[in-house]
């Protein structure tokens, strides 16, 4: 078997923790989960209670601690339905988990900045922290101010953070990709909204920096078998695909192997 | 102890439950997280002559109870099926059927034609809801003329036992399986997903890249279970259910209408344990209301009236 594969199952997890971390945004503890985990990997996360709502949502896995007594963290945010259900379901209630899915990446480079955009932050931060001697800074920007909490977690992975919010509450007064045009790296990656990942394409391949991102589709099984969450490809540049997988092939890739045209007119 | 095997078309299933095509993908994608070899069989992955790229996303979206998929039918094409997606099973034991999708009859025909050569496939599985380029695109199987040439082409290609995968979008369902059991089907899949679409109503768009698609889960299951009905009414083939079936209830009541086998789809994305319960529960059923062999359920429908 694929040693990947090996690594990989169902959880029957309970809620052990909820707290709030930003507007609409929360961490959520769950265990067991004894997995090893690697940064930008995701789980599929069942909404408790709710049948009609069939598929498990994709989510990254914020933080981890694998082994016999493991847990996951992950960061939600309300966005839909399922989300808003997971947001109302209180600590202790069962939940199927399935995991770890998405091709463990490397991302070669020495002075990397890792930019997050919003709920990026949730696959930006287990990446930062697992890479920190390597990392330049972590530029973490959002529509408005998010708690505390975040912003002390991110000062805690001991690399430099740069703040920016959309409204100036606080940080930088605008987008997050505007301090970028300052930063001194030689690789970014980037996990946040398909505009933040094409923003920071364009800066990063004017100024010959390669850039990775996490990029996002809608997913059915999560590992490959149902062709759902495809994503348009440069065919040059992907072994002559039209499309890659997010949870197969990615869901980091490399950016200038995206067709943004295709990207962008597709939508999620 | 219930005997839980099915025995059709000289083929040994360990028990009635298999996974879908589609679902199953090429055998391998679920490994750690569903045990097909607890299973009856897989149905893997419709594979095409050339490789297909699929559809422009969003390729899924959700309905209540139940999902849209426009996949587009992506797959790695036949030689790929064949040099590398089929010696992956080498060591997998379990029933393996292979699914046939086309553009053409001499697409269908030239897949069945190479796939019958290869000893792993146990069966093969047409699936007619492809759209026909040489006829604008309507779907093979809803047409009789259509279905008569696919199912007879794909017939004179292969000595395997044959599997038509019939299409729910039609108005009547009888013509058409008995249409396909006279141009040689040796089984009738019944059915496939039904043609159906979603709006964002936000974006004022449709949500799927291909704006139809077709919905599955068990949203659909009660349909399929009248087709399943209507179906084993008028051919004497061997019906496999599909359609919506998430449990050993589902099960049990395919069996009842007519099935002999019933595979297990969208439900495998929420629950990839639910096949496994499946066959749990089915053999308590069986064993709970005196069958001594599940396949003795087989049309045990008592009918009104
Ligand atoms: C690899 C990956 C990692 C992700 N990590 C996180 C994370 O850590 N935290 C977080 O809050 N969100 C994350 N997302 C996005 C999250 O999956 C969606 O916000 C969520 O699925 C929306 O579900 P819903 O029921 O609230 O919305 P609805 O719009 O009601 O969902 C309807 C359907 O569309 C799908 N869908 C809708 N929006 C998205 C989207 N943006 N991406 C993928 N599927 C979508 C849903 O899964 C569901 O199947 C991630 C997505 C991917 C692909
Ligand atoms: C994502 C997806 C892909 C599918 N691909 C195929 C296919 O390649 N060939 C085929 O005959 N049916 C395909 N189907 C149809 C299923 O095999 C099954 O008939 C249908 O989903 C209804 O059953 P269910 O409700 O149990 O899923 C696909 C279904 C889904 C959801
Ligand atoms: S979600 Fe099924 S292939 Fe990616």
């Amino acid at each position: 078997m694929d040693p990947r594969k090996k690594n990989r199952g169902l959880y029957e997890c309970e809620i052990t923790e909820k707290r709030r971390l930003g507007p609409g945004v929360f961490e959520m503890t769950l265990a067991p989960f004894t997995a090893d985990v690697r940064a930008f990997q995701f789980a599929m996360v069942g909404i408790p209670g709710r049948g009609d709502l069939l598929l498990k949502r994709p989510l990254c896995l914020f933080d981890t601690t694998p082994g016999k007594e493991g847990e996951i963290k992950i960061l939600v945010k309300a966005a839909g339905e399922g989300t808003k259900a997971l947001k109302a379901t209180p600590v202790g209630t069962r939940v199927e988990v399935a995991g770890p899915f998405g091709e463990p990446r490397d991302i070669p480079g020495e002075h990397i900045a890792v930019v997050a955009g919003g709920i990026g932050v949730a696959g930006s931060y287990l990446f930062a922290k697992q890479n920190a001697q390597r990392i330049s800074a972590v530029y973490f920007g959002s529509t408005t101010r998010w708690d505390d909490e975040i912003y002390k977690l991110l000062e805690e992975l001991g690399t430099p953070a740069r703040i920016a919010t959309d409204d100036g509450t606080l940080g930088r007064h605008g987008p997050i990709t505007e301090l970028l045009t300052e930063a001194d790296c030689d690789a970014v990656v980037a996990c946040g909204p398909p505009a933040m990942l094409e923003r920071v394409y364009k800066i990063t391949a004017g100024a010959g920096i390669r850039a990775y991102g996490s990029f996002e589709a809608r997913m059915a099984c999560g590992v490959g078998a149902c062709r759902g969450c495809a994503i348009p490809a440069k065919p040059e540049k992907a072994s002559g695909k039209e499309y890659l997988m997010v949870c197969e092939d990615g869901p980091v890739f490399a950016m200038d192997v995206i067709d943004w045209e295709r990207y962008r007119a597709a939508g999620i | 102890m219930t005997n839980l095997s099915i025995t059709i078309n000289g083929i040994e299933f360990r028990n009635p439950i298999l996974v879908a095509s589609g679902i199953a993908g090429y055998g391998t994608e679920w490994d750690g997280l569903c045990d097909f070899e607890k299973l009856g069989g897989v149905v893997l992955k419709g594979v095409s002559r050339e490789p297909w790229a699929g559809n422009a996303p969003p390729r899924l979206a959700e309905t209540p109870s139940g999902m849209l998929n426009a996949i587009g039918l992506e797959n790695v094409g036949l030689d790929a099926f064949l040099d590398e997606k089929l010696p992956a099973l080498e060591g997998l034991d379990t029933v393996i059927v292979a699914n046939v999708v086309g553009r053409t009859v001499a697409e269908y025909a030239d897949v069945c034609e190479a796939l019958d050569k290869h000893d792993r496939p146990a069966a093969l599985e047409v699936n007619v809801s492809c759209p026909n380029v040489e006829s604008s695109g309507i779907a093979f199987g809803t047409n009789i003329n259509t279905l008569t040439e696919v199912v007879s082409a794909c017939r004179a290609a292969t000595g395997k036992p044959l599997w038509v995968k019939l299409s729910p979008g039609v108005s009547d369902i009888a013509p058409f399986a008995a249409t396909a059991v006279d141009a040689g089907a040796d089984a009738l899949t019944v059915a496939n997903t039904i043609p159906a679409m979603a709006i964002d109503v936000e974006s004022r768009r449709p949500v799927l890249g291909n704006t139809y698609g077709g919905l599955s889960g068990p949203a659909v299951f009660p349909v399929a279970l009248r087709l399943v009905h209507v179906t084993a009414h008028a051919v004497d083939v061997p019906i496999i259910a599909s359609g919506g079936a998430v449990g050993w209830r589902d099960a049990v009541a395919f069996m009842l209408t007519g099935a002999s086998l019933v595979q297990m789809g969208t439900v495998l994305f929420s629950a990839p344990a639910a096949p496994e319960a499946a066959v749990t529960g089915l053999a308590e059923y069986a064993e709970r209301t005196g069958f001594k062999e599940v396949s003795k359920l087989v049309g045990a429908l008592i009918n009104k009236g």
